[in-house]
């Protein structure tokens, strides 16, 4: 048995998840056309190997990443390219990313290929992810193969599956894992050959019933297969944000992961669940990452149900399926109601990372009161699960003075904000305090930008400098060099000699020449 | 006893003489090993200038205008890309006074770059020799182009074009940098009470 510990603060919330998660998972079915937006982790964008009028089959790789933490994306059904063009995608503010359109032909036509070997070392399990195109499903959508190609060679790794959803609404992974507990199951035994790992520990809420028993039970089932792995399933208490990847490695471990530092320094890698079954399906079912469960929602959702959906159907198409009265609507949000983003349309398509869509008419809605001046409380600080002091931030990144000093903010770690949105529900002057780290993150990451691309230019202009002085120096020596030769008698006598010889030569040439 | 007086003074002298000697090399030893080579304070003021090396400040680089404000030669309202930030901080490190940037050194322009309307490059050198940075690649009667990662904006090359064909365009930002603006705050309590 794993003793538990506490990290700092954190919220009770009403979950909101029974009515979703009380339906059966359903497929979603065909949409009209697929809006595959390809981009992975912070924005890092893939390059589209089709182009428009071309025919794809289902499973047929449509682009390659052109950074090292972008992800390969595949064609999620067969059918036609009708536009490749830059589109809203379903990330804070709605960013235009490149997205393909994808007319679908109804064959549901698979690429044929020949099912490979299952995997026999770690690498060839790695290999298998990266083709799969499989990134982190749980919301931060940094490519999973990446995690293991940093891993210290003797490093005892213990793997984390992370199956707290804590935020409100959300039950996809509450549904993946009452519905295939075996797929699960499997995808953690093969994450485990990847990382080397012994150890694994499947982490549930404590308000979820009869998902450990049905994990347990696929555990003794598939444990002949992999004797040497050891997996255990534990109850975390219900505080929000408990699903946070360091909040779950503080209450599983007892220990923080260093600022700055990934969850590796502590030897530990943490998956969501519906990474670890996407994982299954890439080695044992040879399918790449096509579709994922995403939860319909929200009180303007007449038949709230999680659906298993095709990666790119379109917004509008799953509350159609799941009757939501649009008239009601008055937000749509992408994720859950604390680190969910409003969506300014529904003409978006799913991505690998959309967990859940949140219909809210106005009445549940928080209405928007302007903000009014900080009082410093102290509330914000006492929720805050990273320990940082957000009323100070607060402080240096609205301006004391009109002296906006973000630099300080940097100091008071405003990078280990995992905008967890506590902070902001807690605030009694209404204060959006997460939209402020978010301003704070993007400006200092520009103004770094700014930074290393003076250093540079610093650099090349005194290399140039340099440069220029060498060749003159150069020049100048050899100039030098030629005057001490010439003003040598001897020497110049000699020149000169040799001169007249060679017109000598010359004019004796000459006339054979005409 | 009068012998002992003297050998005393001879020991004090020597030991005086000894000390000062020890004490002289230290100094020599220590002002060699920590010497300070150029002015610290031009350092300091060369890390906030933006390094795009245009000489729009009538210096020539962002090393010299820092000499010069250094020596006091020259105000810190010069530089039109540093733009105000820059004057601002300019004047919180030398505690010397906001001012206005000044409009004859030109305007506040933010991340531009240039490039080469590439069918129309006749392929002459010249924006290769005035670019400060080296950010130019080409050879005499073939194409060039900018390595657009690496130009800082300072349009030098623009005039010395005998053709025209350097056009200005915004500069390329990683796709994960999205600057997101600043939310707004009702600042003061009677500004709260008026709502």
């Amino acid at each position: 048995m794993v003793d538990l510990h506490h990290f700092h603060g954190g919220l009770v919330l009403r979950h909101h998840k029974q009515q979703s998660c009380d339906q059966q998972m359903r497929p979603a079915g065909l949409p009209d056309e697929l809006l595959v937006a390809l981009k992975a982790n912070r924005g890092h964008e893939s390059e589209p190997v089709v182009t428009v009028g071309d025919q794809v089959l289902k499973g047929q790789v449509i682009a390659h990443p052109i950074h090292p933490y972008g992800a390969v994306f595949h064609a999620p059904t067969s059918g036609t390219v009708t536009d490749i063009s830059l589109k809203n995608t379903a990330s804070a503010d709605a960013p235009l990313a490149q997205c393909v359109v994808i007319k679908p032909d109804g064959k549901e036509q698979w690429l044929e290929s020949t099912p490979p070997d299952l995997p026999e070392n770690s690498t060839a399990v790695i290999a298998r992810i990266q083709q799969a195109g499989i990134i982190g499903m749980g919301g931060a959508g940094f490519p999973t193969h990446v995690k293991y190609q940093h891993q210290q060679p003797d490093q005892e790794t213990t793997l984390i599956i992370n199956g707290a959803e804590c935020e409100p609404y959300i039950s996809c992974d509450e549904r993946l894992m009452l519905e295939q507990p075996n797929a699960i199951v499997s995808g953690t035994h093969w994450l485990m050959k990847a990382a080397g790992a012994k150890q694994a520990i499947i982490a549930i809420e404590e308000n979820i019933d009869g998902v450990k028993k049905r994990l347990k039970q696929e555990i003794e089932v598939l444990n002949p297969q992999f004797p040497n792995h050891h997996i255990t399933v534990v109850k975390v208490p219900t505080i929000y944000p408990t699903g946070g990847e360091k909040q779950l490695i503080k209450v599983l471990t007892g220990k923080e992961v260093p600022s700055g530092q990934t969850p590796l320094s502590l030897g530990v890698i943490m998956q969501n669940v519906a990474t670890a079954k996407a994982v299954h399906d890439a080695i044992v079912l040879n399918r790449p990452l096509l579709e994922r469960v995403v939860t319909v929602t929200g009180d303007a959702v007449a038949s709230p149900r999680n659906y298993l959906t095709l990666i790119g159907t379109p917004f509008e198409h799953l509350l159609q399926l799941a009757e939501t009265d649009l008239s009601q609507m008055d937000k749509l949000i992408v994720g859950g109601p604390m680190m969910g983003y409003a969506m300014p349309h529904a003409d978006m398509g799913v991505e690998k990372t959309t967990n859940c869509l949140l219909a809210l008419p106005k009445e549940a809605t928080k209405p928007e009161l302007d903000a009014m001046p900080c009082i410093r409380c102290g509330d914000c600080v006492k929720v805050c699960p990273q320990e940082l002091l957000p009323q100070q931030l607060f402080w240096y990144i609205n301006g004391n003075d009109q002296n906006q000093d973000l630099e300080q903010a940097r100091e008071h770690h405003v990078f280990d904000c995992i905008e967890c949105g506590a902070c902001s529900w807690v605030c009694p002057s209404h204060i959006n305090l997460v939209d402020f780290y978010r301003f704070a993150k993007s400006e200092l990451t520009y103004l770094d930008h700014k930074k290393a691309k003076a250093n540079l230019a610093k650099q090349r202009h005194d290399d140039r400098e340099a440069r220029l002085a060498r060749i003159k120096a150069e020049r100048q020596a050899k100039r030098r060099q030629k005057t001490a030769t010439l003003s040598d008698k001897s020497n110049a006598k000699k020149e000169i000699s040799a001169v007249l010889e060679r017109i000598k030569q010359q004019n004796n040439t000459d006339p054979s020449d005409d | 006893m009068m012998s002992s007086e003297w050998t005393n003074w001879v020991l004090a002298l020597g030991g005086m003489v000894l000390l000062a000697t020890a004490f002289g090399c230290l100094i020599v030893w220590v002002s060699r090993r920590f010497k300070v080579a150029g002015n610290p304070i031009v350092e300091e003021i060369n890390a906030i200038l933006p390094q795009t090396q245009c000489g729009q400040c009538n210096y020539p680089g962002c090393k010299p205008y820092a000499e010069a404000i250094a020596a006091g030669e020259a105000p810190i309202n010069q530089c039109p890309p540093g733009g105000q930030e820059g004057i601002k901080k300019l004047a919180d490190l030398l505690d010397l006074e906001v001012l206005e940037l000044n409009p004859e050194n030109g305007q506040e322009e933010v991340d531009q770059v240039v490039e080469i309307v590439e069918p129309d490059c006749i392929g002459c050198t010249k924006c290769i020799q005035v670019c400060p940075v080296d950010a130019i690649v080409g050879a005499a009667k073939h194409m060039h182009t900018i390595i657009l990662d690496e130009c800082t904006g300072c349009d030098l090359c623009i005039p010395a074009c005998p053709v025209d064909c350097i056009i200005k365009i915004p500069a390329p930002m990683p796709t994960t940098l999205q600057r997101n603006p600043k939310p707004d705050l009702l600042q003061t309590i009677q500004e709260a009470q008026s709502w």
